[in-house]
């Protein structure tokens, strides 16, 4: 009796896991990020897809949503240790660079024109060459304009009761006005948002034109090595070195003094409930006006409305060679049949919707069909959906003008980018350049735990810059002692060499 | 006959004692022995793609990251500081509050005590970070409340590293309390209760019964704890520092140890050979201190040696 029930159970182990996917091919597990994805829903989006262009692409996807703040962990670790994944996202949470670093990423440029020529065909060679590391394409670039300047999030309920105009705004100490009414008249509310990993600082490179290269830092923090972008210049130097740095800390340690921020940074979760109850009102953020607020608003803020306060300054940088984009694992079992299915996401606009939206009926609904608007179904939001990426760059190109679906608030994004990089924008000189960190990986690891112990308190403020234990004079003196010059000197000579190479 | 018939009875005996050790001698050679391999790592530079085998040799350049930081030696002896500071406080106090539970004649108020101080054992380490930030944060701490009412000027606690080792050997004793003084209750349960009614019955105090029966005792027990405490005494406990310091710069000078700096490295540089160098180093330090220490205590008391 024993025997039959387990057979029996084998017997449906294997009727269940075969009648899952189209029989006899393969399976390709893609790891990206989204905001909200239930299991059974994903499920859903996965066999649709499945049923679309499993035997086309010839093996059957997986899909593997992480969340926003698992994914700057999760994915160097999978291509650092050839776990079983075969597509991952890159993206600002995981740079192109960090990516190309672990020694996971699979070159790309054999592959391209020989099994998803339609792919290759997209881009002409100056997109695929800004993509190239050591000569050598390691991820599909989701070629989408970006540009990138400091900036607050705020409810618009409360700028209206200061009338306050952050239009006007053109640095950062013209917002103390808006601060101090904030502290004079809402006590228990703390005017700037900061938690003990990354936010609460003001200081951002591009907010002077600089630009990060390299991607030296804390592991929390911003990029120490910079080129003066805005000026077109492309020499090497330690962001904390300059002025601009300093002027920056000390606007920080007053604004700390005034109370414009907690005494102690509080915890991601704390920050949360301060954030919906509505006890903090703004969040200092280095690319204001790039994202769509609206469900962050609903879903976050207590259904506030965020304007996107951007400082108007200098022109924005147009950076970042690959932003974002897809690529493969090295330890993937089926190339192939991977790059194929990000041929079918960035050219097939079923399968793109399919990955942005979710189903129609269950998870969106038209809002105006002829101009392809959409919105949750009725009754849904960005807290219940059971599945919203939140990111539909990561599985499209902007490029081929399919007819991939958007939200309103999408649309006026778009709109704010294509404005800013016209009006106001300069392309970096150092433009497609992708440097290689191996060899000075050990001073690396030391500047960013230097970085960690005196740089991240110096810029949020805590610390007094004076001090002459803990201040900018100290975190100057243990970064040299740490290496930063050996690495600007290596940074600067592979820069040079790209440029000749260039003919730049 | 007769002798050969208890050998083989001892033979099914002694094979019996085998099997049932065997899951545990399985263990240790799958999860303590098989990893070892991984020290090779350490002298590697290891890519998947090439393989373990195939990787290159580099000799000890995964060492050269850690020991040319500059704060090595801040970090080791924050490490060891602290470890020994958690080690000895809390051996101390949960002898003396094994010795005062084991004179608890109502069982059901023993147990009471017991499993009230057993209790922070299960709290996870992410929760009590959120219990101490909600104790010592200068916003609106419950610490800073408390000074505040007995008229002391608050103190920015996540600001102040001089405090932070008195903070987490507190902590550490509230935590493993319970946990030490039930191993050595049980041991204070098993002495031979006919060595107390002797005691008594020469004139012997309750203190008499307290330090010259129960503790001698158990010195074999708290020598046990010691060496396995010992013998990590170079591993940080990586849950205690990332959920309750949280990579806090401020702290840091104090605070700081090799754990939490190998894993700040690695966010950066994704390296893992150089965790396994420091791993080894660790192991390393720990063998000899073991060796070391069980080597003093066979010198100085040959019966309570381990080894």
């Amino acid at each position: 009796m024993k025997n039959l029930l387990a057979v029996l159970i084998i017997i449906t182990f294997a009727v269940a896991s075969f009648a899952q996917s189209v029989a006899g091919l393969p399976t390709i597990k893609f790891y990206f990020v989204a905001t909200n994805a239930t299991p059974d829903d994903v499920t859903l989006v996965q066999d649709k897809i499945n049923s679309l262009v499993a035997k086309k692409v010839g093996a059957n996807i997986e899909l593997h949503p992480l969340s926003f703040s698992e994914i700057t962990t999760k994915i160097p670790l999978l291509l650092k240790t050839g776990d079983d994944a075969d597509i991952v996202t890159v993206s600002q949470f995981d740079p192109y660079i960090s990516l190309y670093q672990t020694g996971g990423l699979l070159a790309l440029d054999d592959l391209l024109p020989k099994v998803a020529s339609n792919l290759y065909k997209l881009y002409d060679p100056i997109i695929w060459n800004a993509a190239k590391i050591k000569g050598r394409i390691y991820a599909v670039p989701s070629y989408s304009p970006s540009v990138s300047y400091p900036g607050i999030w705020t409810s618009k309920a409360r700028l209206d009761k200061y009338k306050f105009d952050w239009s006007k705004v053109k640095k950062w100490e013209d917002y103390e006005p808006y601060f101090d009414a904030i502290l004079a008249n809402e006590p228990g509310v703390t005017p700037i948002l900061s938690t003990d990993e990354y936010w609460g600082r003001i200081w951002f490179p591009n907010y002077y034109g600089f630009e990060g290269v390299g991607g030296v830092k804390s592991p929390k923090g911003q990029d120490l090595a910079v080129v003066d972008a805005v000026k077109g210049k492309s020499d090497v130097f330690a962001a904390p070195f300059t002025r601009e740095y300093e002027a920056n800390v000390t606007l920080m340690r007053k604004w700390f003094n005034k109370g414009y921020v907690k005494k102690n940074p509080p915890t991601e979760m704390e920050m949360n409930n301060l954030r919906s109850t509505g006890k903090m009102a703004a969040f200092l953020i280095p690319f204001a006006g790039e994202w769509d607020t609206t469900g962050m608003g609903q879903a976050e803020w207590g259904g506030a409305v965020i304007p996107q306060g951007k400082m108007a300054g200098h022109p924005t940088i147009r950076n970042i060679s690959v932003g974002t984009g897809l690529a493969i694992n090295k330890a993937s079992k089926n190339p192939e049949q991977a790059l194929k299915f990000i041929q079918e996401s960035y050219t097939n606009s079923d399968v793109q919707n399919l990955l942005a939206w979710g189903i129609e009926g269950v998870h969106w609904q038209w809002k105006d069909k002829s101009k392809k608007i959409i919105a949750f179904v009725d009754g849904k939001t960005v807290e219940n959906t059971g599945y919203y990426p939140n990111a539909s760059d990561q599985f499209r190109t902007t490029i081929n003008k399919l007819s991939y679906y958007r939200s309103e608030g999408d649309l006026l994004t778009d709109q704010r980018v294509a404005d800013s990089i016209k009006s106001n924008s300069v392309v970096s000189p150092i433009f497609g350049f992708v440097p290689d960190m191996a060899s000075v990986k050990t001073a690396m690891a030391n500047v960013a735990n230097v970085a960690a112990q005196y740089g991240d308190p110096l810029e949020k403020g805590l610390v007094d810059p004076q001090d002459p234990k803990i201040g900018l004079a100290v975190f100057r003196a243990k970064l040299k002692e740490a290496g930063i010059d050996t690495i600007l000197a290596e940074l600067q000579k592979q820069i040079n060499a790209w440029k000749a190479e260039n003919k730049k | 006959m007769k002798p050969r018939k208890t050998r083989n009875r001892q033979t099914t005996y002694q094979l019996q004692l085998w099997l049932m050790a065997l899951p545990c001698i399985l263990l240790v050679f799958l999860f303590n022995y098989v990893p070892m391999g991984g020290i090779i790592l350490a002298f590697k530079d290891y890519s998947f793609s090439d393989g373990i085998f195939n990787s290159a040799w580099i000799g000890f350049d995964n060492f050269k990251f850690f020991f040319q930081s500059g704060v090595a030696w801040t970090l080791i002896y924050n490490t060891v500081f602290l470890n020994f500071l958690f080690i000895v406080s809390v051996t101390f106090f949960s002898i003396l509050v094994a010795l005062f539970l084991n004179e608890i004649f109502k069982w059901r108020i023993a147990k009471l005590f017991q499993s009230v101080l057993f209790f922070p054992h299960f709290i996870s380490w992410i929760i009590v970070g959120y219990f101490s930030y909600s104790f010592l944060n200068a916003d609106n701490g419950f610490l800073n409340v408390v000074l505040g009412y007995w008229g002391l000027a608050p103190v920015n606690w996540y600001a102040s590293p001089e405090y932070w080792p008195l903070i987490m050997t507190v902590i550490s004793i509230w935590k493993g309390l319970g946990y030490f003084s039930i191993i050595y209750l049980a041991g204070m349960v098993s002495i031979n209760p006919e060595l107390y009614e002797a005691a008594r019955l020469d004139g012997g105090t309750k203190l008499d019964e307290m330090f010259r029966i129960t503790l001698p005792m158990i010195t074999p027990l708290i020598y046990i704890n010691l060496f396995f405490a010992l013998g990590r005494i170079f591993y940080a406990n990586f849950d205690f520092f990332n959920n309750v310091v949280k990579n806090n710069g401020l702290i840091m000078s104090t605070t700081d140890v090799i754990d939490t700096y190998v894993m700040r490295s690695i966010l950066v540089t994704g390296d893992f050979n150089m965790a396994a160098a420091v791993g080894l180093f660790q192991g390393v330090c720990g063998f000899i201190l073991i060796v070391g220490s069980n080597w003093l205590v066979r010198r100085m008391d040959n019966e309570n040696a381990l080894f």
